[in-house]
């Protein structure tokens, strides 16, 4: 790079920024979901953009040399939307089978775990509900310029790409989502991100996990979208996972309210078995005892812990434990190595955002009527093997390390059945009838191409 | 007991009788259990079991009917159990292929000589729990349910049985099963195979193996650097057919997985397959008799089967996603499994046999996707239970009444 201070071989002045860095420091987001009307003109409005630099690249927020733009812009397009911009159908076979179905197919949905209250027939996002063509993501430092910014970016896509939906995400209040947990912790960071030297290595991931164009953890090149007539598509892009999941705050609260007989420290250590962290964040397998907010707020420490020589049987952290099914560290099989390389090839990057006001108490136990919940974003070049794998063979599936019948507490959107079960002394204690606290309320596969690459794909749908 | 054992018949179809075939299958997997052709549900001693059909390897123009078992008892014993369970069900399905006795299973001489002429042998046969039968391992998983419904109505008294200790605790425990379930059997009858006995026998096989390896790899070097190979630039599975294959997935806590590979042509392609596949079966029995096969945790049955057309048939039942079953190919089983598909044509490019080749993660599962095929009748005795509950519930009721001290009764506990 030109810059003396930041060495990296990735291309960060192509690379879209949201694959680098979540924009934490810009509290305000909004979701903003097109149509194409006329695909002549939706071409010849996106590759403006690229012109115009409209759309934010990791150089501008990582190189030092540039001024941090105040307000920030990514750009994402569904399968759907590559249909209608006019991507021919061998080109468009090129790209991922998951991304080429959708994320509402049927047999999906069995996978995913998306049925009953969480089916797609339900959804108010995506579905057959409405044609999600083009995703744009608006960052911004304040309420106000975030409103101007939505109302900006949908005049300037108009008319040719129509606004279909626009969904706001709401401040992080003090980092925690609307349970009152701290999230978004364990985060793997791109062994080319020049600017993350304090992660521990074994959340340093091959680039190519969540770039094309890199080598992956295998140290293979992923297989990458390109048109018929062999012109790479896929160069520093990655698939990009939306899911809208609202969260049952008052029925979360008031389950374990009643499974620690109405003692309120007992119902925030059980929900933190379920969850593995403390709600300010700090580990349970770090702190088992009780909650460690200084602990929770140190990022040098709050996540540097593993699970096998320390908690074998999940005395500390549950093995059903979300963080622990989500990232199973040394854990998943007897052997360390092992784990380590496995889990190494499944993780995806988190850059979800809250939506709806937080309840007004911490652990309320009556519900006040407002819709809440995650607008859940992960990005990786492999849905089958990262996220759906994540989603299905870690989260919700019962089986999970051995278990018998247990789901995932907080998450599992799919709990018929749901139990799970916690180590203890002289025998586990199974919390039985566990609900839902998730419904999906929809979602949908979308690709996050570069910059350069996103000019010869509009070029392909024009040919 | 040394099964369960595997049994594979292969029969080439009548195809005037197709359309009755179809039927006949699709009645059967509307009702696994039930059914009134082959109620899988009256079959006590099966534990997978299915029916596919391949299509035919040209020259030959036949498709080709598949039933595959995985069964406790003699395979003799067994065929004329599935006469009698199934007689209406055989007579229906293999009524469609060619050759099927005219009077059908009510002529057994005459059965008994078609399914000895269309059964094939497993060139390789994995089991994830040798030595146990479905009634043992059916009673085990209850006692496992027995215990644990045991400990969730003991849950209000824990603190008072925390100061009894373990061994009173699990003393307790084996009292009340027992009197509750009188039926479930808590006697620890452990499995009859012996394997230190097989242990001593595969060593002095070392000498043979490795220098045959050494001597194959050589010679089919060249070979492997020329044949053509499948890349992730090759077109991946139609969408079309990755979605029926996505259809019959995740219905239960297994899967199956039917996979037709080509073999390549040569007699030394042949010979090399063939010891490949020893070198497993003999892995499978010695080294990885304890519910894993080369590190794959997944496994219930599988199995691979050379046609006489030149095809290698792979027959697996597994738990979990397809996704992580293939994973665990990749990352910790691929040596094994290039020593074997890579004698079958397409296979990604290896290195002296065994190196590379499945580590090519996205092309060996575009590969094996699109080698895949739609399983037509497919029946799990375990539609609930993983291997690991399966091995979990075997150990649960071994350590019940085994004699052990405090801590091994603490860590009995630990299993629940």
């Amino acid at each position: 790079m030109a810059d003396a201070a930041v060495r990296t071989h990735l291309e960060l002045g192509d690379i879209q920024a949201l694959v680098l860095r979540g924009h934490k420091e810009l509290h305000w987001a909004s979701y903003l979901f097109f149509r194409v009307a006329d695909a002549a003109g939706a071409r010849t409005t996106l590759r403006a953009l690229v012109d115009e630099r409209a759309i934010t690249t990791a150089a501008a927020v990582i190189l030092p040399k540039h001024g941090r733009p105040r307000a920030r812009v990514q750009l994402a397009l569904s399968h759907a939307g590559l249909t209608r911009l006019g991507l021919d159908e061998a080109s468009r076979k090129s790209f991922a089978p998951e991304f080429q179905s959708g994320m509402a197919e049927p047999a999906r949905s069995r996978r995913l775990g998306d049925r009953g209250a969480s089916a797609p027939e339900t959804w108010e996002l995506g579905g057959a509900t409405h044609a999600l063509d083009v995703l744009v993501c608006l960052f911004a430092p304040t309420h106000h310029e975030r409103d101007e910014l939505a109302a900006q970016w949908i005049e300037r896509l108009a008319p040719s790409l129509a606004l279909e939906l626009q969904q706001d995400a709401t401040p992080r209040r003090g980092d925690r989502e609307h349970f009152g947990f701290r999230d978004g912790i364990s985060q793997p960071i791109l062994r080319g991100d020049p600017t993350r030297d304090h992660i521990p290595e074994v959340d340093r991931i091959a680039d190519g996990e969540f770039l094309f164009g890199y080598a992956n953890e295998y140290g293979m090149l992923p297989a990458a979208p390109r048109t018929a007539g062999g012109v790479d598509l896929g160069r520093n892009g990655t698939y990009l996972v939306f899911r809208k999941l609202e969260q049952d705050v008052a029925g979360f609260w008031r389950y374990f309210h009643d499974a620690a007989g109405g003692v309120g420290t007992e119902a925030e250590r059980l929900a933190a078995k379920c969850m593995g962290r403390w709600p300010s964040g700090a580990p349970l397998s770090l702190s088992p005892e009780r909650d460690d907010p200084r602990l929770g707020a140190d990022d040098a420490h709050n996540n540097h812990f593993m699970f096998l020589d320390d908690d074998p049987l999940g005395d500390r952290c549950p093995v059903a434990a979300h963080i622990r099914r989500a990232n199973p560290r040394d854990a998943k099989s007897g052997d360390r190595e092992d784990s380590i390389v496995m889990v190494r090839r499944r993780r995806i990057i988190r850059r979800g955002r809250p939506y709806g006001p937080p309840s007004a108490h911490p652990r309320p136990l009556d519900g006040d009527g407002a819709r809440r919940g995650l607008y859940f974003i992960a990005l990786n070049t492999n849905l089958g093997r990262q996220f759906e794998f994540v989603q299905q063979t870690w989260l919700n599936n019962p089986k999970f390390a051995g278990l018998s019948n247990d789901r995932d507490p907080v998450v599992a959107q799919d709990a018929e059945r749901g139990a799970v079960s916690l180590p203890g002394s002289p025998f586990r204690r199974r919390l039985a009838g566990l609900p839902s606290f998730i419904t999906v309320r929809g979602g949908e596969y979308f690709f996050l191409p570069g910059l350069k690459a996103l000019v010869r794909l509009l070029d392909a749908c024009a040919s | 007991m040394s099964g369960p054992y595997a049994l594979t018949v292969v029969a080439p179809i009548d195809s005037e009788r197709r359309a009755a075939l179809d039927a006949a299958l699709a009645e059967i997997a509307r009702d696994l259990d039930g059914n009134r052709l082959v109620p899988f549900g009256a079959l006590g001693t099966t534990h997978f079991a299915r029916f596919v059909i391949l299509p035919p390897a040209p020259p030959w123009a036949r498709d080709l009917l598949v039933f595959e078992s995985n069964h406790d008892g003699e395979p003799d014993e067994y065929l004329d159990h599935l006469a009698r369970v199934a007689g209406a069900g055989l007579d229906a399905i293999f009524g469609c292929c060619v050759g099927w006795p005219a009077g059908g299973v009510a002529d057994v001489d005459a059965y008994g000589a078609f399914m000895r002429a269309h059964r094939r042998p497993a060139a390789a046969f994995h089991m994830g729990y040798r030595g146990y039968g479905k009634a043992t391992v059916k009673n085990d998983l209850a006692v496992y349910e027995a215990v644990e419904a045991w400990l969730d109505e003991a849950e209000p008294d824990r603190s008072r049985l925390a100061e009894r200790g373990a061994m009173q605790l699990r003393g307790r425990i084996a009292r009340d099963v027992a009197r509750r379930a009188p039926k479930l059997s808590l006697a620890a009858a452990g499995p009859s195979y012996r394997t230190l006995l097989i242990v001593l026998l595969a060593v002095p096989l070392a000498p043979v193996i490795f220098p045959t390896y050494a001597a194959l790899a050589l010679l089919l070097r060249g070979r492997e650097q020329r044949d053509p190979v499948e890349t992730v630039d090759d077109p991946p599975i139609a969408i079309e057919e990755l979605n029926a294959l996505h259809a019959i997935e995740d219905h239960v806590v297994q899967n199956q997985l039917t996979h037709l590979a080509i073999i390549k042509p040569g007699r030394l392609r042949r010979f090399a397959l063939r010891f490949a596949l020893w070198v497993v079966n003999l892995a499978s029995r010695f080294l990885y008799n304890q519910g894993h096969l080369g590190g794959i945790t997944s496994i219930h049955f599988a199995r691979w089967v050379i046609l006489d057309d030149g095809r290698l048939l792979f027959l697996s039942n597994y738990d979990g996603s397809w996704e992580s079953y293939l994973g665990e190919f990749v990352d910790r089983a691929h040596i094994g499994l290039t020593g074997v598909w890579s004698h079958t044509t397409g296979f990604p490019r290896t290195r002296f046999m065994i190196c590379d080749g499945a580590t090519d993660e996205e092309a060996f599962k575009r590969w094996t996707r699109r080698r895949q095929l739609p399983t037509q009748v497919w029946y799990s005795s375990y539609p609930e239970s993983s291997i690991d509950n399966i091995r979990n519930a075997i150990a649960v009721r071994e350590g019940l009444r085994a004699h052990c001290g405090e801590k091994e009764c603490r860590a009995w506990l630990t299993r629940l």
